[in-house]
């Protein structure tokens, strides 16, 4: 500390302790040594002395001063309360503030609930949360989670997937599943090309086809592709192209395992389950996709037949004359009634189609989800009813083209071989079509769409 | 008792004496008393010297000379005085004649008369709120103490100290401010 300093904090004290010999002789000492502390200690003095003088001739009283002192005390209290007040409103405002630019910058993404699907099942299903079983239509952000039973959900993106309990999936939205744990099986139409599913240890992004897809609970996953092909990848692999029939198992921390090939057996009961067919068993081969043509010298099937369905969920604006399929059995011998289904009727439609004469009859038990409604056994039924409720994008033969080479069409049960048997509960159809070398047998059948055989969940 | 001076004493001359010594002394007593406190730098001491130094000025009047300046007189008068306080109190400021001249020589050498600083005093206290200027009022006012105060007021002795040695600096800066704009002017 500098004399100045010390020459102006001595002169400043309170008099009487500035006056004490202590403090005196401190400044003493100061002013003898430092001409400036002199210069600073005479200038003070005249001050003091000068200032004296002039409030001596000031009157005072000292109530005055008293009430003064208790008035300024109280305003210091105030300005410091105030002073207190205002800092944390500022404060407060300032915190508020940054919380709100930093929202503004950086603002949250807040879930946009939409319609992403619906699902539905024709078997009861038991919801992890039974109070609060999902609504059927499916928003962004639901989690499905069922213990038992299995379902299908229906996205928007025209994504169809195949739920089996238990399960855990979260929809993403109508392009993106994250499937917890469980089995799950997605057909995704052409325009559905590039929907992915993530597990906890990989992603599959759909390139056009069937696959299937099943998370273990400690995160480890099974992929399947069944038709066209995948790509897959994780944290651990670049991403890689999966072709249909061959399945990979990626384990929970994300390597990927060595191909194998998909059983015939995975791939019918996968199909089943997405087209509305519980099970399936003969020799008809389930197609998912439908074929371009189903002309008998374009249409060759492995074995003794094809099924595919052609329309899911459609209605006539005209009632439509089928044969009916009351339970019972069916042949030439005892044909089946015919009868109206009323217009607006919402049905799908499935198509079997039996053209390989040399493989023997074609023999299958086909179980649907839904009920049967009826049937286009006859050339004429199949033809009115091509355009409705056949696919769009397959080829049909039509009355000009039954000839001698497509006779048969619509002549399913004018063969003593040709059987079509519906069970009690109209589930499950039963086919034998013994056809001819000369002829084909195509059955057009007719069940109730799901929206109207829907099984509420419990 | 009063001193009658050398010359021979009427009634009419005292009163014309009387009257001449109390213009003189208002008009000087300010300086000498700040003569007096920057030598003793004690408040109690320098009064009692600059009502000694008033007497001895009033008994030494009819010596004085007219010609001279009365508070230059009064000052040397003020000095003796204080040598003379200085040799029986043991006076702890101005323990040397040297340090005692040098301070002299400062205050000699002030380029601003007493007059210049009262002025600047005076306009730096208009400046100062009624509060202020009454808290400093009660250490020049007898009979109220800054402790008293503080005691009716419900304050400490110390802030109300404190208080009023905050006001005294400002107010001295503020004169020396205004006594340097002044020199610039």
């Amino acid at each position: 500390m500098s004399h100045g300093t010390d020459i102006k904090e001595l002169l400043q004290l309170p008099r009487h302790v500035r006056e004490c010999p202590e403090v005196v002789t401190a400044i003493r000492e100061i002013i003898e040594q430092d001409d400036e502390a002199l210069q600073y200690y005479v200038r003070w003095m005249r001050f003091e002395s000068l200032l004296r003088w002039t409030l001596q001739q000031t009157s005072l009283e000292q109530h005055l001063v008293v009430t003064e002192i208790r008035r300024e005390h109280r305003r210091a209290n105030w300005i410091r309360a105030a002073i207190v007040a205002f800092t944390l409103i500022a404060a407060l405002t300032t915190v508020y503030g940054i919380a709100m630019l930093r929202d503004s910058l950086d603002p949250p993404v807040l879930p946009l609930v939409r319609t992403a699907g619906e699902w539905e099942t024709s078997n009861p299903v038991i919801w992890e949360n039974q109070d609060h079983p999902p609504s059927q239509i499916i928003q962004t952000g639901d989690r499905l989670s069922a213990t038992h039973g299995s379902f299908l959900l229906r996205l928007k993106s025209g994504v169809t997937i195949s739920c089996t309990a238990p399960i855990d999936l979260e929809v993403i939205d109508d392009w993106e599943l994250f499937l917890h744990s469980g089995k799950a099986y997605a057909w995704v139409q052409p325009g559905g090309r590039g929907f992915r599913i993530r597990s906890p240890s990989v992603k599959i992004v759909d390139l056009g086809t069937v696959f299937g897809m099943t998370v273990n609970p400690d995160g480890s996953t099974e992929v399947q592709v069944i038709e066209g092909s995948v790509q897959a990848q994780s944290e651990k692999f670049e991403p890689q192209i999966i072709q249909g029939g061959t399945a990979y198992h990626v384990s929970s921390t994300g390597n990927l395992s060595l191909p194998r090939t998909v059983s015939s057996m995975e791939v019918k009961e996968q199909l089943s389950t997405l087209v509305g067919i519980q099970s399936l068993s003969g020799n008809l081969e389930l197609r998912l996709s439908p074929p371009s043509s189903t002309l008998p010298h374009d249409l060759i099937t492995r074995d003794g037949g094809c099924l595919f369905r052609e329309q899911a969920s459609i209605a006539s604006n005209e009632e439509i004359e089928l044969s009916t399929a009351t339970p019972g059995r069916y042949s030439h011998k005892e044909p089946p009634a015919r009868y109206q289904l009323p217009a607006g009727t919402r049905v799908s439609t499935y198509l079997i189609h039996a053209s390989r004469p040399q493989e023997g009859p074609a023999v299958a038990t086909i179980r649907f989800d839904s009920e049967i409604l009826g049937f286009a056994l006859s050339g004429r039924q199949l033809d009115s009813t091509d355009a409705v409720f056949g696919h769009a994008d397959v080829i049909y033969p039509s009355q000009s083209e039954n000839n001698q080479a497509y006779r048969g069409r619509g002549s399913v049960i004018n063969e003593d071989f040709d059987i079509v048997e519906v069970s009690s509960d109209r589930h499950t159809l039963h086919v034998q079509l013994g056809n001819s070398s000369t002829s084909f047998d195509q059955i057009r059948v007719f069940v109730a769409a799901k929206s109207e055989t829907k099984t509420v969940p419990p | 008792m009063v001193y009658a001076g050398p010359h021979r004493l009427t009634p009419e001359s005292f009163r014309s004496d009387q009257t001449d010594f109390v213009r003189l002394w208002t008009s000087a007593a300010p300086r000498v008393q700040v003569y007096i406190l920057t030598m003793v730098m004690n408040w109690a001491d320098a009064d009692d010297i600059l009502q000694d130094v008033g007497v001895t000025a009033w008994q030494k009047f009819s010596e004085y000379d007219r010609q001279r300046d009365f508070a230059t007189w009064a000052c040397g008068i003020a000095r003796n005085k204080v040598l003379l306080f200085k040799r029986k109190e043991n006076l702890k400021l101005v323990k040397s004649l040297e340090l005692m001249e040098r301070i002299e020589q400062v205050a000699n050498s002030d380029s601003y008369s007493l007059e210049c600083q009262y002025e600047a005093l005076q306009m730096c206290l208009q400046r100062l709120s009624d509060s202020d200027r009454r808290l400093l009022t009660i250490q020049e006012t007898s009979g109220i103490s800054l402790k008293s105060v503080a005691i009716e007021a419900g304050r400490s002795v110390e802030a109300i100290y404190k208080a009023v040695q905050r006001i005294r600096a400002r107010l001295f800066e503020c004169v020396t401010r205004r006594l340097a704009e002044r020199r610039d002017t």
